[in-house]
């Protein structure tokens, strides 16, 4: 028979339960502790969700202004020319000739940017965007020639719609004021890709004519006319860039270059032959095209959600 | 939300006040010029026709009165051209159908024999098809019904002769009218002296030919029964002519003519066939603006459930005016030019199978480039203009 054990009726038991069996009070304070502690940890855990699940802090809506310039191509799918050959041997000679200069524009508008992550932002504007280009048409004999140049400048009213990348660490956003807050990069380089809409605000061409007799050259004259009618209302394109955001206290600055593609004629196909004074004047009919251009912009944006409007400290993700 | 449907319903307003476009399909409207770079070249057009495909075959002369033949595609586009060799020249101012394909006279040289040539439009070849030797100077060709037809030439020692081709284009009648001595020199110098519009045509079935022409009197419209027996002449002098006559409706004409260099319209008028008249007695009302010098010409153009005499004319200016009238009542009904700042004489305007109507013009490029326009007008243009 161990020594250690007493029994409960009084024969033998363990020494550990004596000790506590003795001790009821050792036992409470045991249990009282076991439960405190139980409770701490679910409090702290509340907290820690309430951080993670603050959707003030986890995104950002940003206003600015952009501006920027462009350079426009034309890219054409079916041409037309009012003036056609007499030989087989001749085709190919009356097509347009666009050229590289005069295609410079400029674009202006605001932007509208959510920031729901990190990394991610959708984004939207509107914009004026200016397209301009130019193209020659020529009817040359060894003696004499007739040159057009037809100088185009429209504009549309663009609402481009974008996702944007941006290219950074994620931060953890668990951090209280009683922690230290995570620092956001201040310059962040993104990419982006989008959706084009547009709507034809105005079109104008200037075209001149210049003939050329024996070696002397006159210019016959230069006019203006309206174009609005022969060129489509509307149209889609899709374009991809990239850039970078820089901060610059408070808001911040962006710099991006896009490449944009135009998704559908510019030209109205079944209004080639309205505009009289062309066809009468210039001999002059639109190719089917559609517009490529690249764009740099630079952009200055404004966080609209705030920590303290009053220290002027924004949302910063 | 509310002043988000007020902004829509804003632009939805705005952009339904825009001015309505009448659009068209690429082939219902169309205006093509056809240029050629080469040094000198000159195109003179002289008539015009639709094929089966819905495009066009064009007929025109060349600097050196050399034929050349254009098909233009439905779209107006070239499709093919082809120039006759040297030897053949003056091609006469109409093609005719029969069939699958399309022919047209022209002259033989040395002596100006006419030459019947057939278009095969499918392989894109021209045919020498038949001479008329001893047929000379031929300078119109038309139907008399639709399998047969009228040519018109200028014999060297009777003038004006008329004959009857058959379906077959063999001769099955030929008359003479007059016996002019040097009969060739003076029509030599009556074309140097004046533009000369000679046409042959029919109506009423065949039962009534007329033909203009270069008679001993002068230059005359000459009358005839379906055997080629003159009835009746509506003369003319060196001053006064016939330009042009359509025939339509119930032996209705149509008739644009100058008297003392001035230009007249007549239409709905029912001329007497048998018997002389003056064409100083044609009681048609003055054309302020038509250049009397250069052609003019009508055709009914149906639209719709109704019909349309269209007359074209060149005007002083240089442009084309187009004249309506109602068939029925003769009146006209609307008008409308065509031009710019180069030239264009009229020379034809045929209805098109889809309603429309398409004018033939000469168009003169840098002051001297004589080229072939052709235009297309669709059918809601037409009704626009109406």
């Amino acid at each position: 028979m161990n020594e250690h054990y007493i029994n409960f009726d009084g024969s033998l038991k363990s020494e550990i339960f004596i000790l506590v069996f003795d001790n009821r009070m050792m036992l409470k304070y045991f249990y009282s502790i076991f439960l405190l502690f139980s409770t701490v940890f679910c409090q702290a855990q509340s907290v820690w969700e309430k951080l993670n699940k603050d959707p003030f802090k986890s995104s950002q809506v940003y206003v600015g202004l952009k501006a920027g310039a462009n350079y426009t191509m034309v890219n054409v799918v079916n041409r037309h020319s009012l003036i056609k050959p007499t030989h087989s041997s001749n085709e190919g000679l009356y097509e347009k000739k666009y050229q590289q200069i005069e295609n410079l524009g400029t674009i202006y508008g605001i932007t509208f940017l959510y920031q729901f992550d990190q990394k991610f932002v959708v984004g939207a504007n509107v914009s004026v965007n200016q397209a301009r280009f130019q193209y020659l048409q020529e009817q040359t004999t060894a003696s004499n020639s007739v040159e057009f140049t037809h100088n185009h400048d429209l504009r549309y009213v663009d609402f481009p719609i974008f996702f944007r990348y941006m290219f950074r660490k994620v931060n953890s956003r668990f951090w209280s004021s009683s922690t230290r807050k995570p620092t956001v990069p201040g310059i962040i380089p993104f990419a982006q890709i989008g959706l084009n809409f547009s709507v034809l605000l105005n079109a104008n061409k200037e075209y001149s004519k210049l003939t050329n007799q024996n070696g002397i050259e006159s210019q016959e004259f230069i006019k203006n006319e309206d174009i609005n009618s022969i060129m489509s209302p509307y149209t889609i394109g899709a374009f991809v860039g990239g850039g970078a955001r820089f901060r610059v206290g408070t808001f911040y600055l962006t710099a991006e270059a896009n490449f944009r593609q135009g998704l559908g004629n510019a030209n109205n196909e079944k209004a080639r032959y309205a505009n009289a004074n062309l066809q009468n004047e210039a001999y002059d009919v639109m190719d089917d095209f559609s517009f490529q251009s690249v764009e740099a912009i630079i952009g200055l944006i404004f966080p609209i959600k705030y920590l303290s409007k009053k220290e002027f400290l924004p949302v910063e993700i | 939300m509310r002043n988000v449907a007020i902004l829509i319903l804003t632009l939805v307003l705005f952009s339904s006040c825009k001015e309505e476009l009448i659009e068209y399909t690429p082939t219902e409207k169309f205006n093509s010029i056809f240029d050629d770079p080469k040094e000198g070249a000159s195109y003179t057009p002289l008539d015009v026709i639709e094929t089966d495909d819905g495009g066009f075959l064009v007929l025109a002369e060349l600097a050196n009165n050399q034929v050349f033949v254009l098909k233009v595609s439905s779209r107006g586009e070239f499709l093919w051209s082809q120039e006759l060799e040297s030897k053949f020249v003056r091609a006469v101012g109409n093609i005719v159908r029969q069939g699958q394909n399309y022919y047209f006279i022209a002259s033989s040289l040395p002596d100006y024999t006419a030459v019947l040539f057939e278009i095969n439009d499918l392989e894109q070849t021209i045919a020498e098809l038949r001479t008329y030797t001893a047929y000379r100077r031929p300078l119109a060709f038309s139907n008399l019904t639709p399998d047969t037809y009228l040519l018109m030439t200028y014999n060297d020692t009777t003038g004006t002769v008329l004959s009857k081709l058959q379906d077959g284009f063999a001769m099955e009648w030929a008359r003479k009218y007059d016996t002019i001595r040097n009969a060739h020199e003076k029509l030599e110098a009556f074309e140097n002296f004046s533009r000369a519009d000679f046409f042959v045509g029919s109506y009423n079935a065949g039962a009534v030919i007329y033909f203009n022409s270069l008679r001993a009197g002068g230059f005359d419209l000459t009358y005839a029964n379906n055997l080629g027996i003159e009835t009746g002449t509506v003369s003319s002098s060196e001053r006064n002519s016939i330009s042009s006559l359509t025939p339509y409706g119930n032996s209705l004409l149509a008739a644009n003519y100058s008297v003392n260099n001035q230009s007249y319209f007549i239409n709905n008028y029912k001329l007497g066939v048998n018997g002389s008249t003056a064409v100083e007695e044609l009681a048609g009302v003055i054309l302020q603006d038509r250049l009397p010098m250069n052609k003019a010409g009508s055709a009914i153009v149906p639209v719709g459930t109704a019909q349309y005499l269209v007359n074209a004319y060149t005007t002083i200016d240089g442009r084309i005016k187009l004249e309506f009238y109602d068939v029925i009542t003769g009146a006209k009904l609307a008008w409308k030019y065509m031009g710019g700042i180069d030239p264009l004489e009229v020379v034809k305007i045929i209805p098109t199978e889809d309603q429309g109507m398409v004018i033939l013009s000469k168009i003169t490029l840098a002051g001297a480039n004589k080229r072939i326009n052709l235009v297309k007008f669709p059918k809601a243009e037409i009704l626009d203009i109406l």
